[in-house]
């Protein structure tokens, strides 16, 4: 299982100030939070996959398999109402880069 | 009443706002109500009587300026081009959420001089009745310049314009909607002609791969966030298929691709940025 809640902190380093800083930390921190809840809760649905929260967005990353998977769309119902229910309002599949056509 | 029926009706009324009118000059984008608010003019008042008036910048994509010319060539419309520098605007370039209030202010600023000056007193646009129940901040500008709307005024939907254009043999009838290359960019994230241009790139690869109907490549940065129709998620799910849309959002300059898993959504960002409802 795989459960990683990499967060970039955008927020942060567009702001200007240390109250800014301070609250990019703060969301920065909440990000990580949800995107680690995303991830045990797509494992618990039988996704393994990586999640990285980018404020309401939730970029996940998995397998060729899990990838294959996703094209039902019963499986993105599943996720878009996870992601929803862990406060997100988008949720994207990473591409690989090298993968082969 | 049949759909058709009504909209027919309803191209009836606007024929004869228009002969009211008698010369009008259209803010002409060359989209779905534009290209069919210009073509009925026309068609209603003949040749000298009306102008469309295309604005162009860098978040005008250029392949709705070819569609923009080809419409109006095809149907005998006359066109002025003017350049708008919204860029320019520090207030339009930061991307708040009123942006569009800002581009429109550039727009109307600048074209409702050109028409004057060709005898063209009364401005039209093509806001539909579908538009006004969605966040539109550029309608603000077109008030305050007085510019009419008389598709939204006489209760024109989008399906209503689409059912009359293909009437009309307007090529526009079947295009997606097609907003500016900004609102590609998430608010906040500035709005610069190099961002605008990257993301038109990789648009424009990804319809050269066979992405067709809906299509948004939303900037995050390094980062492009790809939508399309949820009829065609499946396809470009395929791992095959997504190798090539992969190549192709790549070679257009971003480092990391997505696919959103939603498909497209009209004002996706607005979303994104708590402006409108999930």
């Amino acid at each position: 299982m795989i459960v990683t809640g990499r967060t970039l902190e955008h927020d942060a380093t567009h702001a200007d100030g240390d109250e800014a800083r301070a609250e990019g930390t703060r969301s920065g921190a909440l990000d990580r939070d949800r995107a680690s809840a995303l991830a045990r809760a797509l494992e618990h649905a039988d996704l393994s996959c990586t999640v990285e929260a980018r404020a309401g967005l939730a970029l996940i990353a998995c397998d060729e398999t899990q990838q294959v998977r996703l094209a039902s769309a019963d499986a993105r119902g599943a996720v878009l109402l996870l992601a929803k229910q862990h406060g997100f309002t988008h949720i994207a599949l990473e591409l690989p880069a090298h993968v082969t056509a | 009443m049949p759909h058709d029926t009504q909209a027919a009706d309803k191209e009836a009324s606007l024929a004869a706002w228009l002969t009211a009118r008698g010369r009008v000059a259209v803010g002409y984008s060359g989209g779905v109500d534009s290209a069919y608010l210009a073509v009925v003019a026309r068609r209603t008042l003949g040749a000298d009587r009306v102008v469309a008036i295309i604005g162009r910048s860098a978040s005008y994509p250029a392949e709705q300026w070819a569609m923009a010319r080809r419409v109006a060539e095809g149907f005998n419309v006359a066109v002025l081009e003017l350049d708008t520098e919204e860029l320019a605007d520090p207030r339009y370039a930061a991307n708040p959420s009123n942006r569009c209030y800002f581009c429109k202010t550039e727009l109307w600023g600048k074209l409702i001089p050109l028409a004057r000056a060709h005898g063209f007193d009364c401005i039209v646009d093509g806001t539909n009745a579908d538009d006004l129940s969605d966040y539109r901040p550029g309608a603000q500008a077109a008030r305050e310049h007085r510019v009419a709307s008389p598709l939204a005024d006489l209760g024109f939907t989008k399906d209503d314009i689409r059912a009359r254009s293909r009437e009309l043999g307007l090529p526009t009838w079947q295009q997606p909607s097609s907003p500016c290359l900004s609102s590609r960019l998430p608010y906040g994230t500035g709005v610069t002609a190099e961002r605008l241009a990257l993301v038109e790139r990789a648009e424009r690869a990804l319809r050269d791969v066979g992405v067709q109907g809906d299509l948004r490549v939303r900037y995050h940065d390094d980062l492009a966030r790809v939508e399309v129709s949820q009829s065609a998620l499946a396809h470009w799910l395929a791992p095959e298929n997504a190798a090539r849309l992969v190549t192709a959002v790549r070679a257009a300059g971003f480092a990391r691709v997505a696919l959103d898993l939603r498909g497209f959504r009209s004002g996706s960002l607005n979303v994104l940025h708590g402006v409108s409802a999930a």
